[in-house]
């Protein structure tokens, strides 16, 4: 029995689409199927085997080779099958398993290059996100459903259906060209940071943070960053990821969350800030005021205040007015009025969001009905907070985030 | 005390009409798999492995390189051995292993005759 050199812990999650990715690349993306499911029967082989004996040396290099002959039988047999689907010999080179085919200005990481893929513009961007989850991740459908608020079978038509663009869109082994390239990175940072959210507030119900689709998500706009490709933007957007991400450990306590004006900011990570301001560094003036790099310099003043109470909340707030020119969002007008409120007073704040029309899914949206309670609380309206904080707490996703409510509740109800 | 073979039998993926566990259910199942051998240490005296889906089958003389055959169905996945007082206390075991929460897997019991 050999131990691990890799924690086995996040193993599954971390390496599925990295095989798929790869097998990708050296099969092409016509079969996609037949990767995904190579991989997911190396997988189960890889549950029972290391069950039983332990997990191997090179846990990922076992899953790629077993996938990848799982693979080669079922093109095999498939070719048997049908004489129809052409020479697939021509498609892998028996000695070393990979196509020698061109791959200039080549993206570095397989599953980079996947998503560039995923992110094709002809598809819906909506697709793009579902399929990203779905090829690069492992995602099931349910997980999906569960993250997009959408119904099951609606995400499995989308699934499927995307994937037969993708595989029509795309053929054998391409790989984007660096005009491709720079028309997706937009949608791929998206994708990347949507990613990079669902991690950080996760919508799993008994999860509140996912640290590994964090990771992933900083991973992968990391060697991004690596690329000649990379724009200011993507040094801004992983700055930005890893400013949220310094202050993982701090934001719970017990399974509870802490509000940012509770958390002990000797929690926060000292190293992952200076990660965080040196990606900023590298984002040239060009790319400055931009939707990440906004976002980003509202954390930076966060960081940069030795407590809650120094917050230079007149800065912060200068930020917000900038990002609603560049990107306008109705959780960057809630998160404004949040700041308008610690500068202001709550009154400022509520006139603020009172104002604000919000598009129809934020009416229902959970964290908007809370900033509502939480202001109209403050400035003593209490029969209005408890009606913003009921509703909220009937659409939050995860327990830590309905004690939070239940917690905001039942200080309005005994002020 | 006799021996019992465990035999996990699942569809071939060709044949899933199911989704297969998605990445994060594997993680699960990898953490219950590691339970189920601590709580049945006792009972599992071989903890078998898996096996791959074709290898070599020797017939009357002739040699089938690709048999079991590819097309098969259904494919016998991995091994375990229990060592337990009888049939009923095997199946409780067999019962308890995580491979039964990957949609369609089969657990087959087999003594072995002569333990």
């Amino acid at each position: 029995m050999t131990n691990a050199r890799e924690p086995v812990e996040a193993f599954f999650r971390s390496r599925y689409g990295q095989a798929v990715a790869s097998l990708v690349r050296a099969f092409g993306i016509s079969h996609l199927e037949s990767i995904e499911e190579a991989v997911q029967d190396a997988m189960l082989t890889a549950l029972v085997s290391w069950g039983a004996q332990g997990a191997p040396a090179n846990p990922g290099g076992w899953i790629y080779t077993t996938a990848r002959l799982r693979l080669i039988d079922r093109l095999r047999h498939l070719k048997m099958a049908s004489e129809k689907t052409g020479d697939i010999s021509r498609l892998y080179d028996e000695s070393t398993g990979f196509l020698s085919a061109y791959f200039g200005r080549e993206v570095p990481d397989d599953d980079l290059r996947l998503l560039f893929v995923c992110c094709d513009e002809r598809l819906e961007p909506r697709t793009r996100l579902m399929l990203a989850l779905k090829i690069l991740l492992g995602f099931s459908v349910k997980e999906i459903a569960l993250r997009l608020f959408m119904k099951e079978d609606a995400v499995k038509k989308a699934v499927s259906r995307g994937k037969k663009s993708l595989a029509a869109l795309v053929p054998d082994m391409e790989t984007p060209t660096p005009k491709q390239l720079e028309q997706r990175l937009s949608s791929v940072l998206h994708v990347i940071y949507l990613l990079f959210n669902e991690g950080y507030s996760s919508s799993v119900s008994d999860e509140p943070i996912r640290a590994d689709l964090c990771e992933e998500a900083i991973r992968l706009a990391a060697s991004l960053c690596a690329h000649e490709v990379a724009t200011g933007d993507c040094w801004a957007l992983l700055g930005l990821m890893h400013l949220h991400h310094a202050r993982v450990d701090a934001r719970f306590n017990d399974r509870q969350f802490v509000p940012l004006s509770e958390q002990r900011r000797e929690d926060w990570s000292q190293q992952g800030i200076v990660e965080g301001m040196l990606c900023l560094l590298k984002v040239p003036g060009e790319s400055h005021g931009t939707r990440y790099h906004l976002e980003a310099a509202i954390l930076v003043e966060h960081c940069r205040a030795p407590t809650y109470g120094d917050t230079d909340w007149e800065e912060i707030l200068r930020l917000y007015a900038l990002l609603e020119r560049v990107s306008r969002s109705p959780l960057h007008v809630m998160s404004r009025a949040i700041a308008l409120a610690e500068w202001k007073g709550a009154t400022a704040g509520l006139e603020f969001l009172d104002a604000a029309t919000p598009p129809g899914w934020v009416a229902n949206y959970y964290l908007w009905d809370e900033t509502l309670g939480e202001l109209c609380r403050r400035t003593g309206d209490f029969d209005r907070a408890h009606t913003h904080l009921v509703r909220a707490l009937g659409c939050a996703p995860t327990e830590a985030e309905r004690d939070r409510i239940s917690e905001r509740l039942a200080r309005c109800e005994q002020p | 005390m006799p021996k019992y073979l465990l035999l996990y039998r699942g569809p071939e993926s060709q044949s899933r009409d199911f989704e297969a566990p998605s990445p994060t259910e594997m993680q699960e199942l990898f953490q219950k798999w590691d339970s189920w051998k601590t709580t049945f240490k006792d009972k599992i005296i071989e903890h078998g492995d898996a096996l791959e889906h074709t290898g070599r089958v020797l017939g009357d003389g002739d040699i089938m390189a690709d048999g079991p055959h590819v097309e098969a169905k259904e494919v016998i996945g991995g091994f375990s051995i229990l060592q337990t007082e009888d049939y009923d206390e095997a199946v409780v075991v067999a019962r308890a292993c995580p491979i039964r929460l990957v949609p369609g897997t089969k657990v087959e019991i087999r003594k072995l005759a002569r333990s």
